[in-house]
């Protein structure tokens, strides 16, 4: 079982974004000294609530001060940017980290984002689908040209939706690479490419409802939030499984992640004693939002199902033998191999977080890689 | 005197093909060396499509430098913000200054390649208008506390950028400019800072710098807003003989091998014969333009460039044609023998 930790950048009242950065970048570089696997950060624009931090300058940060720990998105939400720079800014920064960043993707949920960037919010289905396999077919081959319905590379190429990318033909005479700038372009290179190959993992957030059979499809892995409860992420592994298999693929040869907000302390009172005021305030934003699932893919307010249903859900909080017992149960129930923890709840001391970081690598990390 | 440290392209060209792993771990090591040596800022340089893998995206390389430096400046040289969205720069931007502490110098420039405007999508024909009005977006989003937005290219109804920048009212904007005396004016006129083109001797940088301060003067820009920056290849060391050398077997193969390869520089029958590109008058004057030699011809060089008002000096040291060691050699040699005659 490998391990991870994922930010939202969710703020509390009165938490000021610009103090979070550099506490954030801290955790994740103790996370790369003391053993997690991976760090993955989530996607926002303008909102008051959140530190809405730059990713790609987030996850540059972290391939400057990390050596061994995976970073990546958790979700970058495709439709919101031009392919062609999310293909290139995410093959740099799989070479500046030396190939450890994991590519998470989604639709987008927030439609406010979608009216800034002048994306119409109901083709973002769509258009995440045809970003993604731009972006994957410019990591994996030189020149080419795409004619997406939303998306035409160059612009000039006409859209063919049966066969939107067309790799360059061969002509005489060859030209080199080097003999070709300054003309009329129909094809073109998207360089550098990544260090991964044949590209950086893809993992596909899984709010969206079509993303489970989608995942299976292609063989990406999907990645359940914290906001799924523990029923809907056994149900969800389990619709994955039966997809993949109908695809004719294992679940054994994708990762299976999940996202779950997870504390750590000596005692189970000192740990809820601790976040319990950070994490309800956390879920009540997601119910508010309309973002909370529980087993039966209704919503359940978290003031409805009371604190112990929280935890019993969603967040993973107790001492070390029971946060180490509740993994396992995940592991066994949906066959997760990869547990990433949210540790920063919105509000919560930088010293406490990184308190249940080293509790959680100590007591935690070994015991589950066995 | 500030001196800038650049241009990093990351490419891997025919002439010296390399790892672009090795040199994206590398360059934030010669960023800190860079910082310990007094440079003032560090450099990077965007283009797109190319063959060679040069940086399409800047910004996250400067983050990693930021994170692994404390005090010097870090700046993009150019980005190419008529090929973006302004407003996600604007964010990046926003973050990557409070993320450095302040540090952050934005460089902005059109782009000039058509390869680059037919596969990100702006028209090449309105870039300079494209341009401009970005850098209305940048400033409004980068300074205000929410901001609308109507023009010809971009619409923005009540956005509010989190977080906004650590410096104020937001971090110093460079205009880089090619060899017209039109641009240079456009941007006199409106007040922006002016970082002169690449590879022009010394008399014809002043032709535009003249032109530039000109039109700030007319246009009432205070004396403060005009500043001029200038960029030229540097080859330095002990003897003139070896800074020769260095100019013969690191700088000018890479200047051939771009100018032909960009298509610049052609045949009369319009073919790309290298053993010919050495008589082209457009390569005779960027030769002209290098300054090479000992350090204590360098400073009289450099003092000419001080002379017609140059406040902001960037030596390129490195060209992407050079090995490493002679990189960090020069760096240091200017470092140690150049940067304190101007520091006083």
């Amino acid at each position: 079982m490998r391990t991870g930790l994922f930010y939202g950048w969710e703020l509390a009242q009165g938490e000021r974004a610009v103090d979070v950065y550099d506490e954030v970048l801290e955790q994740v570089e103790l996370a790369d000294d003391i053993g997690f696997d991976s760090a993955l950060f989530g996607e926002n624009h303008f909102a008051k609530s959140s530190a809405c931090a730059s990713l790609v300058c987030t996850l540059g940060a972290l391939a400057g001060s990390t050596k061994a720990i995976r970073v990546g998105t958790g979700c970058k939400a495709l439709p919101l940017d031009n392919p062609a720079r999310i293909a290139e800014d995410y093959a740099v920064l799989d070479l500046q980290l030396n190939g450890r960043l994991i590519f998470g993707v989604s639709p987008g949920e927030q439609e406010g984002q979608f009216q800034t960037f002048g994306v119409p919010f109901a083709e973002r289905w769509e258009r995440f689908v045809e970003t993604l396999d731009f972006v994957t077919k410019a990591w994996t081959n030189d020149a080419f040209c795409y004619g997406g319905r939303y998306f035409r590379f160059p612009k000039d190429i006409a859209t063919d939706l049966a066969h939107p990318f067309r790799s360059e033909p061969y002509a005489k005479p060859f030209l080199l690479p080097w003999e070709r700038g300054g003309k009329e372009v129909k094809y073109l290179s998207i360089v550098p490419k990544p260090v991964q190959i044949p590209h950086p993992l893809v993992w596909v957030g899984t709010n969206a409802p079509e993303a489970v059979q989608f995942a299976a499809s292609k063989g990406y892995a999907i990645l359940p939030g914290p906001q799924l409860s523990r029923s809907a992420v056994v149900q969800q592994y389990k619709d994955f499984t039966t997809a993949l298999n109908e695809a004719g693929r294992e679940l054994s040869e994708v990762e299976r992640p999940l996202i779950r907000d997870v504390y750590v302390a000596n005692d189970r009172e000192q740990a809820i004693r601790e976040v319990r005021k950070q994490l309800e305030n956390l879920y009540d934003i997601y119910f508010r939002d309309g973002r909370l699932s529980g087993g039966n893919g209704n919503e359940v307010a978290p003031s409805d199902c009371g604190f112990e249903a929280l935890v019993k859900e969603h967040a993973i909080i107790g001492d070390p033998d029971q946060v180490f017992d509740r993994i396992k149960l995940y592991q066994q129930e949906a066959g997760i191999n990869h547990i990433i923890c949210r540790m920063k709840f919105p509000g919560l001391d930088h010293s406490k977080v990184l308190r249940s970081m080293r509790l959680f690598a100590s007591e935690i990390i070994t015991r589950l890689r066995s | 005197m500030e001196f800038w440290y650049g241009l990093y392209g990351m490419q891997s060209p025919r002439v010296y093909p390399r790892s672009w792993a090795r040199m994206y771990q590398e360059v934030v090591d010669h960023a800190a060396r860079a910082e310990d040596l007094g440079y003032d800022s560090f450099w990077l340089t965007e283009h797109h499509f190319w063959y060679d893998g040069y940086c399409p995206s800047i910004l996250p390389v400067l983050a990693a430098i930021a994170r692994r430096t404390s005090r010097i400046g870090i700046g993009t040289g150019c980005l190419l913000l008529a090929l973006h969205d302004p407003l996600r720069d604007a964010e990046d931007a926003a973050f990557l200054d409070v993320l450095s502490n302040g540090r952050l110098i934005l460089g902005l420039a059109p782009g000039y390649r058509p390869e680059e405007f037919a596969g990100l999508g702006p028209d090449h024909k309105t870039k300079a208008s494209r341009l401009y009005e970005s850098i209305e977006v940048l400033k409004k989003a980068l300074t205000q506390e929410r901001f609308s937005h109507d023009g010809k290219f971009f619409h923005y109804d009540d956005v509010g950028l989190v977080p906004k920048p650590l410096q104020k009212p937001h971090p110093p904007i460079w205009i880089g400019s090619g060899w017209s005396p039109v641009q240079a004016r456009n941007i006199g006129r409106r007040g922006l800072a002016y970082w002169a083109g690449p590879a022009l001797d010394l008399e014809s940088v002043h032709k535009l710098t003249v032109e530039y301060a000109q039109a700030a003067r007319t246009a009432g820009v205070p004396e403060s807003e005009i500043k001029l920056a200038v960029f030229r290849d540097v080859c330095i060391a002990e003897t003139r003989e070896e800074a020769l050398r260095i100019r013969e077997q690191d700088l000018l193969p890479m200047y051939e091998e771009q100018y032909v390869s960009y298509g610049y520089i052609l045949d009369e029958s319009g073919g790309r014969r290298r053993d010919l590109i050495r008589e082209h008058p457009l390569f005779k004057q960027i030769v002209r333009s290098f300054i090479v030699g000992t350090p204590d011809q360098i400073i009289r060089d450099i003092e000419r460039y001080q002379a017609i008002g140059i406040e902001f000096f960037m030596p390129r040291i490195m060209l992407i044609s050079q090995n490493r060691d002679r990189i960090l050699r020069q760096m240091e040699l200017f470092a140690r023998e150049v940067i304190p005659h101007f520091k006083h």
